[in-house]
């Protein structure tokens, strides 16, 4: 076939024909960001709608008919949450047992006041020996017992018959 | 002839970058600032969400042991309740002491706050048996404690022997109402053992909201308030005495 048109008019239609290619190709760019709008558009709606039924959801309050019981496990829990608030940590009956444990055979005692303290545990003792040597001998077994900070002998007093005493000592447990 | 030479050409060149500008501009930064909100906001949705299904979770499983809450309940109350309740934790004591077995016994708890000054200057205390005695105001305990007002120091003593008064000690422990031993006095005369123990009892206003957030609770609780000893229950009129007198100096 013989094209008898002249030669501007082709180069014409062609530079037509590249343009009108120009304009498909941006219309598809163009097609393409709208539809990657419209699914992210879509994409929000359906997590607005999941989100609005979380959010109703969550704003409904608990049925009343368990209201007492509610309360009721309320004081429950409160309590034992503060348990440790209210009870004491002081194990009084090992300090009992580390004085007798601690204790010369030829002592005793006439009297013990274990009193809580800021520092611990204040612990006066006051008795009798037949010997000088136990009450101190007493009194440097009881310092050297684990959780007791001091012991200190306070006084002895009395004559050839026995001797009377007197010892604080402050105790902490160890943690 | 180029393209570029076509005044076409720059329109639909010109409307094409328009177009793409006031999306990248205008379009696309306002779309993902509003996802990316949107994912925040849906995150902590679901996290209340998952909360709330965890505290249904744990209210159902309360209910379905409603009876174990009941008597938890009870348990708790006692242990610490929301006034000095100072009547009950008399009689609670009463056993207590009787049980250990010790003589010439002496309880001393102040009936209100409003006389545990008097009581620890000698003034309005409770003896039920033995003479009324003064008592030492016992020290702050060591631990913080938010200090209400109905907050009780009470004493108890008696004569007894060494295992009795270790056995006292051992019982307020597991005592149903929760106490704070303060002070210990032991003495010994002709071989009889005096002791003396003074103790805080403490109060606690109620909490309204139930929190939920052990679904431990009720196991842990068991294994706390289950463990308390309780000796007596508040004296009810309407299962026990006799009452009506025609002469009340009879």
């Amino acid at each position: 076939m013989i094209n008898l048109l002249p030669k501007e008019r082709k180069a014409h239609k062609r530079l037509l024909s590249k343009l009108y290619g120009l304009i498909v190709v941006y219309v598809i760019i163009l097609v393409a960001i709208f539809i990657l709008y419209l699914t992210a558009r879509t994409y929000m709606y359906s997590n607005q709608i999941a989100l609005d039924a979380l959010v109703a959801q969550n704003s409904e309050q608990p049925t009343g008919s368990n209201g007492e019981l509610l309360a009721k496990a309320a004081l429950i829990e409160d309590r034992l949450t503060a348990s440790h608030q209210y009870t004491g940590s002081t194990d009084w009956k090992s300090i009992l047992s580390l004085i007798t444990a601690t204790l010369p055979t030829n002592i005793s005692l006439d009297s013990v006041k274990l009193k809580e303290s800021t520092n611990g545990v204040e612990i006066l003792l006051a008795g009798s020996a037949t010997e000088r040597r136990d009450i101190i001998l007493f009194n440097t077994k009881l310092a050297e017992e684990k959780g007791v900070i001091s012991s200190s002998l306070q006084s002895i007093g009395g004559g050839s018959d026995g001797y009377t005493f007197s010892i604080q000592a402050i105790y902490k447990e160890s943690k | 002839m180029k393209l570029v030479t076509l005044p076409a050409f720059w329109v639909v060149t010109t409307i094409f970058a328009l177009a793409v500008l006031f999306v990248a501009v205008f379009v696309l930064p306002a779309t993902l600032r509003e996802l990316n909100d949107q994912k925040t906001q849906l995150s902590a949705e679901q996290v209340k969400a998952d909360e709330s299904k965890r505290y249904q979770t744990i209210v159902s499983q309360i209910a379905k042991e409603s009876a174990t809450v009941d008597e938890l309940y009870e348990l708790a109350k006692k242990a610490l309740p929301e006034s000095a309740e100072s009547e009950l934790l008399l009689l609670e004591l009463e056993v207590l002491m009787s049980q250990v077995g010790m003589s010439n016994t002496n309880i001393n708890v102040p009936l209100n706050q409003a006389t545990q000054s008097q009581a620890a200057a000698g003034g309005s205390v409770i003896a039920p048996q033995g003479a009324l005695s003064t008592t030492e105001s016992a020290p702050a305990p060591t631990q913080p404690v938010v200090k209400s007002a109905g907050d009780t120091t009470f004493t108890v003593s008696g004569e007894g022997s060494w295992e009795m008064v270790v056995t006292l000690i051992e019982k307020l422990r597991t005592f149903s109402r929760w106490n704070k031993v303060t002070a210990i006095e032991l003495s010994k005369k002709d071989s009889v053992i005096t002791a003396s123990i003074s103790a805080q009892a403490y109060t606690r206003p109620t909490s309204t909201k139930f929190i939920g957030s052990d679904p431990e609770l009720l196991t842990k609780a068991k294994e706390l308030f289950f463990n308390i000893q309780s000796y007596t229950t508040r004296p009810d009129p309407t299962t026990e005495g006799t009452f009506g007198k025609t002469n009340p100096f009879n």
